[in-house]
């Protein structure tokens, strides 16, 4: 029988599977923790859970999270992020886990879930072209590329003005833009997203 | 040209950390998903995107005051056992050598064996005897004598190309099996920087 076994070993589609499934389980056995506070950060946010029973839910979404992704491991293409494709499945399964709730939700009550879902609408062309603008010059802008950048960025105010100079024209970034404000990378870039958020809606108004 | 490239590059970062954040902050629970979808497909071509994504996680955590959970890794460990055995399989079987067993067990497998060689096949079966090096004529020739099984001339030239055909496999397998190892021990880029 080992005959077989072997065979089946030496085909290149059971060696790419296989090597895919290998590499998939290295990368659950790594990044469980960072997948598990993700989930717990999800189910809080999303008002999923109250807080006594985070810690269980989280463990339990995590747990059909790498089961999900067991089975659909043939999609899982290695040159990606191992840690992006869990963190998306475990997502989806925090979505099915929700519509399911609101379904038995709604048994109960005539009225339906009216909350509209909210799409990131930030494909707009012009203000795309103004952050283009910015990128180019990010910590390479001549004294009057900055004093145009400063006009784009007087759109917004305070820290977010702020933020956004350091980074595209002083061309500050990770543990140097999180020292300017002392905190974490993760909060300074948490930080600057918003910023360019509150930016883009304050040109579209502006443009208008 | 590269400074384009780079240009580029941040631009498409920024647009997905941007959408991602978006997401998260007006309660979008599909853009989070389609953001995290577009970030893994980004990621390929620029790591940092998943770097920042769980910095920025961690940001969020601290924003809502969570404390850091325990994963259950032995838990996680009897999941993936069940659901991905092959994250556990230690290719004990490529640490050996081949033996004459393993050559019988593949003749017989495949089919192989001429009804007057099946005696002698059948006695190597599980016979633990490592092959000879190099697998040449006159050792095949050594191996069949001292085993005494007896075997038709054409047995043992069958056997002898089966050898060399699991040789070359094995070593195929072992060097796979080795670069894995290296690539295991090597720090995943997102842990370097971490460390860095």
């Amino acid at each position: 029988m080992s005959g077989y076994n072997e065979q089946a070993a030496h085909s290149p589609a059971s060696d790419t599977q296989d090597e895919r499934l290998h590499l998939l389980g290295e990368a659950i056995e790594r990044e469980q923790q960072e997948l598990l506070n993700g989930i717990a950060f999800q189910l809080r946010h999303f008002r999923l859970t109250d807080g006594a029973g985070l810690e269980a839910l989280a463990k339990e979404v995590l747990q059909e999270t790498v089961v999900q992704a067991s089975k659909i491991a043939e999609r899982y293409d290695p040159a990606g992020d191992a840690l992006l494709w869990l963190r998306a499945i475990a997502t989806k399964v925090i979505l099915r886990r929700r519509s399911k709730k609101r379904r038995e939700q709604s048994r109960f009550s005539l009225v339906g879930d009216t909350q509209p879902v909210r799409r990131a609408g930030i494909e707009a062309q012009s203000e795309e072209k103004m952050f283009e603008l910015l990128s180019r010059l990010r910590g390479r802008a001549t004294p009057s590329q900055a004093l145009s950048a400063e006009e784009i960025l007087s759109l917004v105010e305070g820290d977010d003005r702020k933020i956004l100079r350091l980074y595209y024209v002083e061309g500050l970034y990770g543990e140097e833009l999180a020292a300017e404000f002392g905190t974490s990378v993760g909060a300074v870039h948490q930080r600057l997203c918003r910023a360019r958020i509150k930016l883009r809606q304050a040109y579209l108004k502006d443009e208008n | 040209m590269q400074d384009d490239r780079e240009t580029e590059r941040m631009r498409a970062r920024e647009r997905l950390l941007d959408r991602y954040v978006l997401a998260i902050d007006s309660g979008d629970l599909e853009g989070m998903a389609a953001a995290l979808d577009a970030a893994y497909e980004a990621s390929s071509a620029d790591p940092e995107v998943s770097h920042l994504i769980t910095q920025i996680n961690r940001a969020y955590c601290e924003e809502e005051g969570l404390t850091p959970l325990a994963a259950d890794g032995q838990l996680v460990r009897e999941i993936l056992r069940r659901c991905v055995p092959s994250a556990f399989d230690t290719h004990d079987h490529l640490k050996r050598s081949l033996t004459v067993g393993d050559v019988a067990s593949r003749l017989q497998a495949q089919g192989r064996v001429r009804p007057g060689d099946d005696k002698t096949n059948h006695a190597l079966l599980g016979n633990t005897v490592p092959l000879p090096k190099p697998l040449t004529g006159p050792t095949i020739k050594k191996l069949a004598g001292e085993l005494g099984t007896g075997g038709s001339e054409f047995y043992w030239r069958t056997f002898r190309d089966e050898a060399i055909t699991m040789g070359i496999s094995r070593s195929h397998d072992q060097a796979k099996l080795a670069a894995r190892a290296r690539r295991a021990r090597r720090p995943s880029r997102q842990n370097k920087k971490k460390h860095d």
